[in-house]
């Protein structure tokens, strides 16, 4: 399999108050294509932080990241945002719907910032949304829907521009149990179906064990990663 | 692109308390703006109308030399040709006020007094001043009469009451003795010690004859309906008639002192024009700094999933657009609505100041203009302040730390 | 309640940006609006003593023929005691007994009909600010082989004369016999109207002596209040006291300048008072909005469990703490400001007063302002923002907590 990304001593410090705080210590990951892959770990041992820089939204202190084999560092921001929005999709915690959006468009937003065409938009959108199992919800906007639907869409709008990967900061933290499973459900079998590595930070023990790998940090260090059979 | 405009018009509509106070910041600066120089152009116009009405008038045709040496030998010839000109120019002149004018000795028994006799038409007088209703006693003649009208200062220092006759002794035209004798038919309070105590007006043909200058005036006053019209006027007039004779002479080259004076006022008028204006960005500024602070994780995450800034900054621009238009158009229309509530019911004043406008012959109230430019003028500028403070939050956009703002 | 004053106090530095904010926005209207106000006052004590003090004075006094005739006969009895006795009214700061009267101005080959007005050049620095006024020579200091005179540029332009020239003043004695003098012109003087400019030269009194009698001969005293708002007060009380005497106070003697003084204060008082409406309506819409923005925050608050008053007294108690912060430093600012701008003036040149000072208005207006300005200003903002923080107050403890909680 192809190495998606690649991390060379990543460290990250934050010089926020009275002290420095290493968010992130050497982390030398690769992350090959297709992988489901969890990052837990205790709160502020530097999920995010990790996810964010490897998505280009945060600058790392040091280290290297490649994508594609690219090196993020040395893309102008500008650059990075195109790149962004081409090979990466995101799914945040909470509230990442635009509020002014529909369902549908909320999902073609990106492909429309892609310049896609009109029909292959409308397409592709009513398509991820069928896969999330919202094809009744397409012109609906995200005050009206409940908090896992809301997630479900953000997951169709993240796949449906066909990014390389998927990064998703704990999907699942507003959810009660049953809508976090079905969010898994979804998110392995779109995996799987299309393809697309994905890479999700969480500290739910019942989501870590749906991980076909589990990369474990603490302190902002790889503690552990492991690979499963599932 | 499409989907910006969507989403700017949409998010206007999305957050309406929110939108509906940030456009509302803007309609009152706009009315205040309004309103503020609705009144200053009101009061200015209403006191230049005042002086204008009681002294000079708009516009007067002089002989050349008049101005330098103010005497009865340069007094104009009011002939068909002056009256062909003003013919010309009738649908801008309101009407004329002709006048002749000297320095003359009035006496009675053994008191004599300096004192100014003019020549005059009631009907024309009225018009401009309301001259006959300072009438305290006797009756104001008729332009056939031949009996005079005098000041009640006048009166007094000569002890003449209507009734009695007075003798009046000038310089006529081209060294000729002005001499008679007239009977006072009546007396009239001014409020200004100069006119009370100096005026004696005669009917203008008797005048005239009395000053032997047939058909001659020292000034001929000119009133317009629109002052703004008073330049274009006097330069046409002035074209017009032959140069070699006549003079046209604007209020303001008539009354530098009084045109110094309203510029002084204008001056610090025009810097109120300015605080306000500071004051009410400020205004809009801290509410859509209030705005944008409740927006950024909104923005952070909408530059994270892909965005670019140029866009968002383009979204930003394109709300600050429509709040400052809807503000500025609602503003202009209620502050329509309020100004012409002012115009229709303007403050009245009171006491002392009260006293001496109806004196004057003016209408003791602050008048509010409703000339089509302030709104124009005003809304235009209120535009561009909202626009320049709704640029703030445009900036902010190219320097927001993503995951910060995401974050939060 | 002392809970309540704890969360109130750290919520304002938990959200430090949004306190500075509505901080900035009180302390910048409080600016503005003392600002307006002082500019006001002073331009309104500056134009007092431009067209008030340096021409006519508070009050004036005159033998009651004089007025009529202007000429030195017309003397104030006994002038110099009755110029004691008034030195010594509590209301009266300066008296300048003068010797006034009406003659003739001449060079070679020109002349003019003056008011010749013999003063006491030390007290009348004091009255007329005199000295002050001269925009070329010098003021009383030479001791040259002829007297001096003090006469308006106006005059001097009109007469083609200037510092140094002869001229010669011609006017009656008090038997009414005809003197003549030479004078030599020391200073040219400006005010703001050139009629004044024109009318009026002044001399040193001692020079007159012997001119118009051996005796003393006062026609005119000029008073200058401490208080120039008594002018009314203290006039109708002289006039009791000295009944033979022609008592005025300068809005008899000039009652279109009272028009016009008058007119425009009340007019800068309605304009001052829609900048502070501005004022007050920009820190309503920014604490309105910042209210708005925490309608989560505080339905979060009251779904774990604290009371809807307690919820309603937080906001206004943060708001009454931030408007007393902001109230506090605004007015300690805006004071430091108008004693700053009233030692070193404010330039009006860049609103148009151009040129103004040919004219003998200032273009440099003295900021100054009453003390209880401040005070009022300071309970009016701060009522405001009260008042601005009740309504959205009371709006977020009537929404149902998980409503609030789900609002984004
Ligand atoms: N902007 C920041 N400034 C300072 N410290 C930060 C910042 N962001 C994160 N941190 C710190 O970095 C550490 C890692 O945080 P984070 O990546 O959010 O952890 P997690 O997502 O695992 O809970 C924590 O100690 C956190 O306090
Ligand atoms: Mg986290």
């Amino acid at each position: 399999m192809k190495t998606v990304i690649k991390t060379t001593d990543l460290s990250k410090v934050y010089n926020g108050g009275a002290a420095e705080v290493h968010a992130l210590k050497n982390v030398s990951l690769e992350f090959k294509q297709g992988e489901f892959t969890a990052i837990v770990g205790p709160s502020g041992s530097g999920k995010t932080t990790f996810l964010n820089v490897i998505g280009g939204l945060d600058k790392p202190t040091d280290g290297h990241i490649y994508i594609d084999g690219v090196d993020l560092a040395t893309m102008k921001e500008s650059k990075l945002f195109d790149f962004r929005l081409r090979h990466i999709g995101f799914v945040f915690q909470a509230y990442n719907l635009i509020p002014v959006l529909t369902a549908i468009e909320n999902v073609s937003f990106i492909m429309l910032l892609q310049k896609k065409s009109k029909e292959e938009m409308e397409r592709r959108a009513k398509e991820m949304l069928e896969q999330v199992g919202l094809a009744e919800k397409l012109y609906v906007r995200p005050s009206q829907l409940s908090g896992g639907q809301q997630q479900r869409v953000a997951v169709a709008r993240a796949l449906a521009s066909k990014p390389d990967f998927v990064l998703a900061d704990e999907p699942t933290a507003n959810l009660d149990t049953q809508s976090a499973f079905n969010l898994l459900d979804i998110m392995a079998r779109l995996n799987k179906e299309e393809n697309v590595t994905m890479i999700f930070s969480t500290h739910d023990q019942r989501v870590i064990d749906r991980a076909r790998r589990v990369i474990k940090l603490v302190d902002g260090a790889v503690d552990n990663d492991e690979q499963f059979d599932r | 692109m499409k989907i910006l405009l969507t989403l700017a018009w949409r998010n206007l509509w999305r957050k309406k308390r929110r939108t509906f106070i940030t456009v509302s910041s803007v309609m009152f600066a706009a009315i205040l703006a309004i309103t503020l120089m609705s009144m200053i152009n009101g009061t200015t116009d209403q006191m230049i109308d005042g002086i204008i009405s009681n002294s000079t008038g708009h516009l007067q045709v002089q002989d050349v030399l008049y101005d330098e040496e103010p005497s009865m030998d340069h007094a104009l010839e009011y002939g068909d040709e002056v009256k062909a000109v003003l013919e010309k120019y009738s649908d801008y002149i309101s009407y004329t006020v002709p006048r002749i004018q000297g320095f003359c000795l009035a006496s009675k028994d053994i008191g004599t007094r300096g004192v100014v006799v003019t020549g005059i038409i009631p009907e024309f007088e009225d018009r401009m001043n309301d001259l006959s209703s300072r009438m305290i006693e006797g009756e104001m003649f008729t332009p056939d009469d031949n009996y005079a009208v005098i000041a009640e200062g006048v009166a007094t220092q000569l002890e003449v009451a209507v009734g009695d006759t007075i003798v009046l002794l000038g310089q006529g035209f081209q060294g000729m003795t002005a001499a008679g004798k007239y009977k006072v038919g009546g007396v009239l309070r001014f409020t200004l010690p100069e006119q009370n105590n100096r005026m004696v007006y005669l009917p203008l043909r008797e005048a005239q004859w009395f000053y032997a200058a047939p058909d001659r005036l020292t000034n001929l006053i000119i009133m317009v309906d629109d002052a703004r019209d008073v330049p274009l006027l006097a330069r046409n007039l002035q074209n017009d008639l032959d140069g070699e004779w006549y003079a046209v002479k604007t209020w303001e080259q008539l009354m530098p002192d009084e045109v110094a004076a309203f510029e002084a006022r204008d001056a610090q008028v025009r810097l109120f024009a300015w605080i306000l204006y500071i004051v009410v960005g400020f205004g809009i500024f801290g509410t859509i700094i209030m705005m944008l602070y409740e927006r950024l994780r909104e923005f952070g995450i909408l530059l994270s999933i892909g965005l670019k800034r140029a866009q968002l900054a383009v979204i930003c621009a394109l709300e600050t657009l429509f709040i400052s238009f809807i503000g500025v158009l609602s503003g202009i229309v209620a502050g329509f609505i309020v100004v012409y509530w002012l115009y229709l019911n303007p403050i009245r004043l009171t006491g002392d100041l009260a006293d001496i406008m109806l004196d004057f012959g003016l209408e003791p109230i602050f008048a509010f203009s409703i000339a089509p430019h302030i709104f124009i003028f005003q809304g235009m500028i209120i535009f561009i302040i909202a626009l320049i403070v709704g640029m703030y939050p445009v900036r902010k956009v190219f320097k927001l730390d993503v995951v910060e703002a995401a974050r939060k | 309640m002392i809970t309540v004053i704890k969360i109130a106090w750290r919520n304002i530095w938990r959200n430090r940006k949004r306190s500075i904010i509505i901080i900035m926005a009180i302390v910048f209207g409080l600016i503005g609006g003392v600002f307006s106000a002082s500019i006001r006052l002073g331009a309104e004590n500056q134009r007092f003593r431009e067209s008030v003090e340096n021409q006519i004075s508070h009050i004036q006094i005159h033998h009651d023929q004089f007025i009529a005739n202007p000429e030195a006969r017309y003397r104030i009895p006994d002038g110099f005691k009755l110029t004691d006795e008034l030195r010594q009214h509590p209301d009266i700061k300066i008296v300048s007994p003068r010797t006034v009267f009406d003659g003739m101005i001449a060079t070679a080959n020109l002349n003019a009909g003056v008011r010749i007005k013999g003063i006491d050049p030390e007290i009348e620095s004091k009255t007329t600010y005199l000295e002050d006024l001269i925009v070329e020579g010098t003021y009383f200091t030479e001791e040259g082989r002829l007297p001096s005179v003090i006469v308006g540029r106006n005059l001097a332009e009109d007469l083609r004369s200037g510092v140094g020239s002869r001229i010669v003043l011609t006017f009656q004695d008090v038997e009414g016999e005809i003197v003549s003098a030479s004078f030599r012109i020391e200073g040219l003087y400006v005010v703001t109207s050139k009629r004044f400019e024109e009318r009026n030269v002044f001399v040193n009194a001692s020079d007159l002596n012997g001119l118009i009698t051996d005796d003393e001969a006062v026609t005119e005293i000029a008073i200058v209040l401490n208080d120039p708002d008594k002018y009314r007060i203290v006039a109708n009380e002289l006039r009791e006291k000295y009944t033979g005497l022609e008592i005025r106070h300068w809005a008899d003697i000039d009652p279109s300048l009272f028009y016009a003084l008058e007119f425009l204060e009340r007019n800068l008082v309605f304009l001052v008072g829609i900048i502070i409406l501005g004022v007050s309506f920009g820190l309503l819409n920014t604490i309105l909005m910042s209210v708005l923005e925490r309608v989560r925050e505080l339905g979060v608050l009251m779904a774990v469990g604290m009371k809807k008053a307690m919820v309603f007294a937080m906001v206004v108690l943060e708001t009454t703490m931030l408007s007393l912060i902001g109230g506090g430093l605004g007015l300690t600012l805006s004071f430091g400001l108008v004693e700053y701008l009233n030692r070193r003036g404010v330039n009006l040149e860049g609103f148009g007063g151009e040129g103004l000072e040919e004219y003998g208005f200032a273009s440099i207006v003295y900021p100054e302002l009453e003390p209880a300005f401040y005070f009022n200003l300071g309970i009016l903002v701060i009522a405001f923002a009260i008042i601005a923080s009740v309504y959205p107050a009371w709006k977020a403890i009537r929404l149902v907590p998980a409503e609030a909680v789900r609002q984004e």
